[in-house]
């Protein structure tokens, strides 16, 4: 019988196309093989690896960023689940999310003084404080991805950056172009009064006092009526200290 | 026997112990009595003895004649026990003293430098092993001790060794931190390949159309992918996993409470730190967390997860939606609202003032208001800043 022509050939085909699936699934199954030996070496090396450093992951803020950094690039997240292996081995999930719910507390106090609006600076001396010198210590790159995590939960937290500061967010509306201007108006002496203000931007009076008005009424803005104008001082920008 | 004094008492009759250097007892033996050294002729009978880790205290019991004779265990020499023989009807301990302690002799007409205790209840051993161990121990020197021990810490630290054992440790440090990055990329570069090769993996298996030996498969892949922390237990499917179904049910039953009390509305954020807060240990991410509010439906448990106006996530007791906040609304519109016979009366509600007497948060207390506006309750006045004030024309 030939080749390629008839009911015989069909069959062939048939039984071709078969055992090509059937390798197909056999090479699959050893590279899912290939996978998980390769897993189970890594996690044995991740344990040895938590052993000898788990110290400094711990303790040098630089070193858990490059850390994470890596991590980022892989594709991986290891601050994603109590389940995975970087969780459960190396533990690291855990103080993330300890700095994600200290900071919560920072901000939820904060926010009657400031409106949900806390600058980088101010929150890290806080946390500083609130964890004492006994802790490790925590640098600008572990806030973010600790605020990273949070923004997860919907809350409103997240990091914003507007007229060159950074800031922490911890409610739900964002800042307005008129209110963002307001804050550059305060600059780093943190209030501007309404000349000022209609000065910097051009503004008539109308939309300069609908634009403060909106921030009272967030709570962001609060008037010191001592100096010889009104004054309106941005609290998120002021760095108060706190017990 | 010499060496005894009488030992203070405190008003209720019992043996004062020394709490500031942690004087406590360690055994306390009935039925005993007392020896000058050997001498049969002088015996005190039926004392109990008390061995604390600073002295041996024998004590009559007797109400009504409680006393306590001392001897400090710091002049006590040697410690020796017997048990009963042949010719020795009962234990006896021996203990051998140097030295007087200064205090008035409890015992002025004897003359020996030991003791014999005999035990009746037999447990002579356990006396003298307990006193040799104190003795060992030393506990009255640890004050001491310590004071030195401190100061050789301090001259660490700050003498010129500690300056010293600084620059050393600084560089035993520096090195161990070059070593600690240079494994670090060893290990990421093995996790990249591992990365990799799981990705190709997963592309081939979502190409390939098989039969479902594959969907096995399919599944396992995924699995060791979320343990390389590669995918997000959000995003996956975790509804056969018993880590968190058994998570969901765990946390159901911890947020019943606190949804009660807070008008069956709680943040999502407010539920994780609550939540976290409450564990103290083995925090939940807040990936899990969110995979975990998600599985609540399935599992037919009656909490929902929603995204209100504001863009804020808030979980929701199913049973009672909003119910109780609107009634929060309308319970403080009755009270602070005014009525419209005397329109002097007319009080806006904010939400700062219903979140205080709600006891709900500033931010779903605004929720709240919004939703009593979209409901009639309320009307907004938007003249200066946003209020609300009792909508008056729907009582009619």
């Amino acid at each position: 019988m030939r080749r390629g022509v008839g009911v015989g050939a069909f069959q062939n085909q048939a039984r071709f196309t078969q055992t090509l699936a059937a390798t197909g699934a056999a090479i699959q199954k050893t590279q899912m093989e290939t996978v998980q030996r390769q897993m189970s070496t890594f996690k044995d090396n991740l344990e040895d690896f938590a052993r000898k450093h788990r110290e400094q992951i711990n303790s040098v803020p630089e070193f858990r960023a490059r850390f994470n950094q890596m991590c980022k690039t892989m594709g991986a997240d290891p601050l994603a689940s109590n389940k995975s292996f970087w969780a459960k081995i190396l533990g690291i999930g855990e103080f993330y999310t300890d700095l994600g719910i200290q900071i919560v507390d920072i901000c939820y106090t904060s926010r009657a003084t400031d409106g949900g609006l806390l600058e980088m600076s101010e929150l890290l001396r806080r946390l500083r404080n609130m964890r004492g010198k006994n802790a490790h210590a925590v640098s600008q790159d572990d806030v973010v991805r600790a605020i990273d995590k949070l923004e997860l939960l919907e809350g409103g937290f997240k990091v914003v950056e507007f007229a060159g500061r950074t800031l922490v967010q911890s409610i739900p509306a964002d800042l307005t172009d008129d209110q963002t201007s307001v804050m550059k108006a305060c600059g780093t002496k943190a209030y501007t009064t309404l000349d000022e203000l209609a000065a910097e931007t051009g503004w008539p009076e109308s939309r300069c006092m609908a634009a403060l008005d909106s921030l009272m009424n967030g709570g962001m803005v609060w008037v010191d009526d001592g100096g010889k104008q009104r004054e309106y001082w941005m609290m998120a920008l002021t760095a108060m200290g706190e017990a | 026997m010499n060496n005894f004094a009488v030992a203070g008492i405190d008003g209720y009759g019992g043996l004062v112990l020394d709490k500031n250097d942690n004087e406590t007892i360690i055994h306390k033996s009935f039925h005993v009595n007392l020896y000058d050294g050997e001498d049969n002729r002088t015996e005190h009978r039926n004392l109990a003895a008390i061995a604390t880790t600073h002295r041996l205290v024998l004590a009559n019991e007797d109400p009504g004649k409680v006393v306590y004779y001392e001897v400090p265990l710091s002049i006590v020499t040697s410690v020796t026990s017997k048990g009963r023989a042949l010719f020795r009807k009962h234990g006896r301990v021996n203990l051998t003293m140097k030295g007087r302690t200064g205090h008035q002799p409890a015992f002025p007409d004897t003359r020996k430098d030991q003791m014999m205790i005999t035990f009746h209840d037999q447990d002579e051993a356990k006396l003298a092993d307990k006193i040799s161990k104190a003795l060992e121990e030393k506990a009255w020197t640890l004050a001491e001790r310590t004071r030195k021990e401190q100061r050789a810490a301090y001259d660490r630290v700050y003498g010129i060794g500690g300056i010293k054992n600084r620059q050393q440790q600084q560089a035993k440090s520096g090195d161990a931190l070059l070593g600690a990055f240079d494994d670090l990329t060893t290990l990421m570069k093995e996790a990249q390949r591992l990365a990799d090769m799981a990705k190709t993996l997963q592309t081939q298996q979502a190409a390939a159309q098989q039969s479902d030996g594959n969907d096995r498969d399919k599944e396992e892949l995924a699995s060791m992918m979320a343990t390389a922390g590669l995918v997000s237990p959000v995003t996956k499917d975790v509804s056969r996993d018993s880590y968190y179904t058994d998570l969901a049910r765990q946390l159901a039953g911890f947020l019943a409470g606190p949804l009660k009390e807070a008008k069956g509305m709680l943040q999502v954020v407010d539920a994780y730190a609550m939540y976290n807060r409450a564990r103290g240990t083995a925090l939940v991410s807040s990936d899990d967390f969110m995979a975990v509010l998600r599985l609540f439906p399935e599992l037919g448990i009656p909490i929902e997860t929603v995204r209100l106006s504001s863009g804020v996530s808030v979980v929701q007791d199913s049973a009672v939606g909003t119910t109780a906040l609107l009634e929060a609304v309308e319970g403080y519109l009755a009270r602070f609202a005014g009525s419209m016979e005397d329109l002097s009366t007319l009080t806006p509600v904010t939400a700062a003032a219903l979140a205080e007497e709600a006891g709900v948060t500033p931010i779903l207390a605004k929720e709240a208001l919004l939703l009593a506006e979209k409901k009639g309750l309320v009307c907004r006045d938007d003249h200066v800043g946003v209020a609300f004030y009792s909508n008056f024309m729907r009582v009619v």
